[in-house]
């Protein structure tokens, strides 16, 4: 008999399931095999242990006892949350938290940078020009109004010195090339450097041309670059003494601030020509909101001790001491760029001044950045994204 | 006749064999003989072989058992009855402490199972037949319920063989 055969006659042995046959058969085999005569001795030992009723109803009952202390177990384990049951939504939490942190100073910036697209950007005018006598008979040109408030669209606040003829925006706005917006802004750079008048506008006529008699009188002097009438800078003169000091800070420093902002813009534009059209939303969406956050402007003091506001390019004495007046209307924190990498915290509409070198040679230009936002969320800007930075550049002449 | 004296004498050497390993050859010479006895004394009418095996096997556990008693108590050199081997349960408070303790050590015995060896031997108590332990726990072929019953088996005889062989 084949040793699989015994074990599974053993097996039906002990389930009592032998038939006599095969309990004949085997027990034939074990009076001939002293080692099967022994396992099948042991085997009636063990049926007859178990057969016992106290045994077999303590062994029963100590397995029922087990089964219901295991459904116990298993379904305090389904309620219990397991230790990642914990850890994941911490671990979400913390991630969102971390999110929030680190996106928030940029999303600001995205929303305060669309802002000035529906806001009204002040857009320098001309004064009135003086028509000839003989030429009464046609519409005299009317004389635009101190500091008209148009709506640009983002994309032609840069070029918003241009001469602002009706069918040149649109123009600007259906060609949108780089190569046009980019002779545009420098025509409006320079147009408003020289301070010239401003053409009448596409549904108004033409001025009569002009007689050496009737030839414009040359522009009341005002600050280079400014950008402003001096219509307008009365106006915001008296505005700004009703107002409290620091929107009149931010005003006197409006001019300064729009020259940098186009100029810091180009600069942007041309460095980052790879992609012109990201390039240039980028640049205005950086400066426009760097422009509402902060502002800077160059001072120099007379001979009186007075400190003087002195415009983007303008003239100051050899002499003469400098600073740079920077206004945060957001925390943020302004550092001068050079050598020195002197920088100032901020809190939101507080001012200070960084003094500049005044014999430094050749110092035509004064670089600042201005990044908004707290210390500690720079230090964590810096440690991960780095953050975003506007920077900005006042030029001068040193007489 | 003569086929059941040729199960007896093979009978006869199985179990000389199987004591002698145990208890020594002497001893193990009188529990043959003491269990032939029994037979032909008081179970004559048994004379097929699948009904004489287990019932020499039984008697001679008992008798190993009473064997071991007699050994353990010096001086009791009285002589082992088979009325008093327990193939009838009498009132006999010695008998009953070892039941007891049997019964004990095989609950221990039982608890050590692991997880399927219980299933098994709780389904077979119950009267299920291997092919419905087969079906209960789901596995596909009948001789893989044959050896997990196989090693259950084993293992509780491991532990329980010396009380079967060697009762204190």
């Amino acid at each position: 008999m084949k040793r699989e055969e015994i074990d599974r006659l053993l097996a039906r042995l002990s389930s009592g399931e032998l038939t006599p046959a095969e309990r004949e058969a085997l027990y034939n085999a074990a009076l001939d095999d002293q080692t099967l005569f022994e396992e099948i001795f042991a085997e009636q030992a063990l049926a007859e242990a178990l057969s016992d009723r106290t045994i077999r109803d303590e062994f029963l009952s100590a397995e029922q006892a087990r089964d219901r202390e295991a459904t116990a177990a298993a379904k305090a384990d389904r309620r219990r949350i397991p230790w990642w049951g914990w850890a994941v939504p911490a671990a979400v939490a913390a991630s969102t938290i971390i999110g929030v942190i680190l996106l928030r100073e940029p999303a600001r910036e995205a929303q305060v940078a669309q802002k000035p697209a529906q806001q009204p950007i002040e857009v320098a005018q001309s004064q009135p020009r003086k028509t000839a006598p003989e030429s009464a008979s046609a519409p005299a040109p009317q004389p635009v109004g101190p500091a008209k408030h148009i709506a640009v669209a983002e994309e032609t606040a840069n070029a918003i010195a241009a001469p602002t003829v009706k069918g040149e925006v649109a123009e600007l706005m259906q060609k949108k090339s780089e190569p046009v917006l980019m002779a545009r802004r420098d025509e409006a750079k320079s147009l408003d450097l020289k301070d010239q008048a401003v053409p009448p506008r596409a549904n108004e006529e033409p001025p009569a041309p002009p007689t050496p008699e009737s030839a414009p009188k040359p522009a009341a002097p005002r600050a280079v670059g400014a950008g402003v009438g001096a219509t307008q800078t009365a106006g915001r003169s008296a505005e700004a003494e009703s107002r409290p000091a620091q929107v009149a800070e931010f005003r006197a420093a409006a001019p300064v601030r729009q020259m940098e902002a186009r100029e810091a813009s180009d600069a942007a534009v041309r460095k980052e020509a790879v992609t012109p059209a990201r390039a240039k939303t980028v640049a205005a969406e950086r400066d426009e909101a760097l422009a509402l956050r902060s502002s800077a402007g160059l001072q120099a003091q007379d001979a009186t001790g007075n400190w003087q506001d002195v415009p983007s390019g303008g003239r100051v004495a050899r002499d003469a001491k400098l600073r740079v007046k920077v206004i945060a209307h957001e925390q943020g924190s302004w550092t001068l760029v050079g050598k020195d990498g002197r920088s100032v915290q901020l809190a939101a509409n507080e001012t200070a001044y960084l003094d500049l070198p005044s014999s430094t040679p050749g110092l035509n230009s004064v670089d600042l950045t201005f990044r908004p936002g707290s210390q500690a969320v720079m230090r964590l800007r810096s440690a991960t994204a780095g953050g975003r930075l506007g920077r900005v550049r006042i030029s001068f002449t040193i007489e | 006749m003569a086929a059941s004296e040729t199960i007896l004498a093979k009978l006869r050497e199985r179990i000389v064999a199987f004591a002698a390993s145990r208890i020594g050859r002497p001893e193990a010479e009188d529990v043959a003989q003491e269990t032939l006895l029994v037979l032909h004394e008081k179970y004559r009418e048994v004379d097929s072989i699948e009904d004489l095996v287990p019932l020499s096997m039984r008697i001679v556990r008992f008798k190993m058992a009473a064997l071991w008693r007699k050994s353990a108590r010096h001086g009791d050199a009285a002589a082992v009855q088979a009325e008093d081997a327990g193939l009838r349960s009498d009132a006999d408070p010695e008998r009953e402490l070892i039941v007891k303790q049997q019964r004990r050590l095989l609950l221990e015995a039982l608890e050590e199972l692991g997880e399927r060896c219980r299933e098994i031997l709780k389904m077979k108590l119950a009267g299920l037949g291997f092919e419905q332990i087969r079906v209960r726990l789901g596995v596909e072929s009948l001789n893989t319920v044959y050896v997990w019953d196989l090693r259950c088996r084993r293992q509780l005889i491991e532990r329980l063989k010396s009380q079967w062989e060697r009762p204190q």
